[in-house]
């Protein structure tokens, strides 16, 4: 409404007024009308008084009657929903990389460096991040945050570290300390892809460790451990975030293998860690 | 992975629920179907959470994506099923009766509201509830500003019943006498 119509305003006009949506030519336009208008006047009475704030106030009475807690509960069971507490921190310090690649690549290699020292120490926190309290009530959640976390990694988040040195028994020791599980080099390495590191994190506040290797074809593959299962699971395939998995659990741990490697192999690798893997 | 739009949605959903509930109240006339809507709506909103542009109103969004599966999904099946749509008896009052009955006003309005006309209805309830401009009303309801208007005027026409001029508040009574 930007022309000045000419004529006598309809109600359409009026109701406009009183919404405050004419301009100021088009409401000087009906303010002269009704100057010389008693009907017109009457009219504009009659259409205030179906004024908005009785509607807005019943309206909140409706709103107050939702079912919000139901609709939390739908919202927080589909997938794909549960995951942004995590990937939100993870998505603010890739958007940071991306925006300064030199500077990410010097903190990389910083990071890298001091991961070696604190390694046990160093607990990314991988709950409670973006202030929505999303409740726990699946057993595969974690994996499904664990899945978008690798889904940030390339092989150049590994490449820098160095294969096969003395430390990686440190840290295989520390974390498996952390986790209750016996890592040795030899119960973790995995044919023809390099150990890269082993780190502990957290999720929902209890300790992941993460082993990451990297495949020179297929890239970053990683073992993520996690000490809260309440059962018996036998390697089973699944997708997430893009990325296949096979997860498995046992004695109160659960295990996944995640990677971009075609199912079958990763399935003989899951296999042969799921053999060797002992508390 | 993950882009600012889809952060933008998966966090922005949980405080819309509630409207959205109503939303789906105003068209469907149903509180069930309100419920489907909502869900049917975040699955799709998480789906397409990538087109999404970061900054604009998730609102808004959020809300045609509910109205698209309302009259592209939910309400084309119910007729086909036989279900009808909205039922004046089965309205938001009765719907919503328990939680504001102590309200009467609020009952007198709803019921009224409910009794007009689907489109007036929404119009109505976006322009004067949810606080949309004429023009984003048109924008969503996919009309010409000058239809908004005119379903505004019949609404409020329809409405300025609930609160009578004093002079007209007295003949119904003698009338009833």
């Amino acid at each position: 409404m930007t022309e000045i119509p000419t004529g006598r305003p309809a109600d359409s006009d009026l109701v406009a007024f009183l919404d405050g949506e004419l301009s100021p030519a088009q409401a000087q336009w009906v303010e002269i009308w009704l100057t010389r208008d008693v009907e017109l006047r009457q009219r504009l009475d009659l259409l205030g008084r179906g004024s908005a704030a009785p509607i807005q106030d019943a309206f909140a009475a409706l709103l107050a009657a939702a079912p919000e807690a139901k609709l939390k509960q739908m919202l927080l069971a589909l997938p794909g929903y549960r995951v942004e507490r995590t990937v939100a921190r993870t998505r603010r310090s890739w958007l940071w990389m991306r925006s300064r690649p030199r500077l990410a690549l010097l903190a990389a290699g910083i990071a890298l460096f001091i991961a070696g020292i604190l390694v046990d120490r160093f607990l990314v926190d991988w709950g409670g991040i973006t202030g929505i309290e999303i409740a726990r009530d699946s057993e595969d959640e974690w994996r499904q945050a664990v899945a978008q976390y690798m889904s940030l990694y390339t092989s150049d988040t590994l490449s820098g570290i160095a294969d096969e040195v003395p430390p990686k028994d440190r840290e295989l020791a520390a974390v498996g300390a952390k986790l209750g599980v016996h890592l040795l080099p030899s119960s973790v390495s995995l044919p023809g892809i390099a150990l890269k590191r082993a780190q502990v994190l957290q999720y929902d506040g209890k300790p992941l460790g993460q082993i990451a290797y990297l495949d020179p074809r297929d890239g970053v593959v990683a073992l993520c451990i996690y000490t809260d299962s309440h059962q018996e699971i036998a390697p089973s395939p699944e997708q997430r975030a893009g990325l296949n998995i096979v997860h498995w659990a046992s004695h109160g741990r659960a295990f996944m293998l995640v990677g971009r490697k075609a199912m079958p192999e990763l399935r003989e690798l899951a296999s042969l860690l799921s053999q060797r893997l002992t508390l | 992975m993950i882009e600012n739009g889809q952060l933008e949605v998966r966090a922005g959903l949980v405080s819309h629920l509630a409207r959205l509930w109503r939303y789906g109240l105003v068209l469907s006339g149903r509180r069930d179907v309100a419920e489907d809507l909502v869900q049917a709506t975040c699955v799709r909103a998480l789906e397409r959470s990538r087109q999404f542009a970061v900054g604009s109103r998730l609102d808004r969004w959020l809300f045609s994506i509910l109205r698209s599966i309302w009259l592209n999904e939910v309400r084309s099946r119910r007729i086909r099923q036989g279900e009808g749509l909205v039922d004046a008896e089965t309205a938001l009052v009765v719907e919503g009766a328990k939680e504001i009955e102590t309200n009467i006003l609020a009952r007198q309005v709803l019921r009224h509201v409910q009794m007009l006309p689907q489109a007036q209805r929404e119009t109505l309830f976006l322009t004067y509830v949810e606080g949309l401009t004429y023009r984003d009303t048109a924008e969503m309801l996919e009309v010409p500003i000058g239809t908004v208007m005119s379903r505004l005027a019949a609404a409020r026409e329809s409405l300025s019943k609930l609160n009578p001029a004093p002079e007209n508040v007295s003949a119904p009574q003698s009338q009833s006498r």
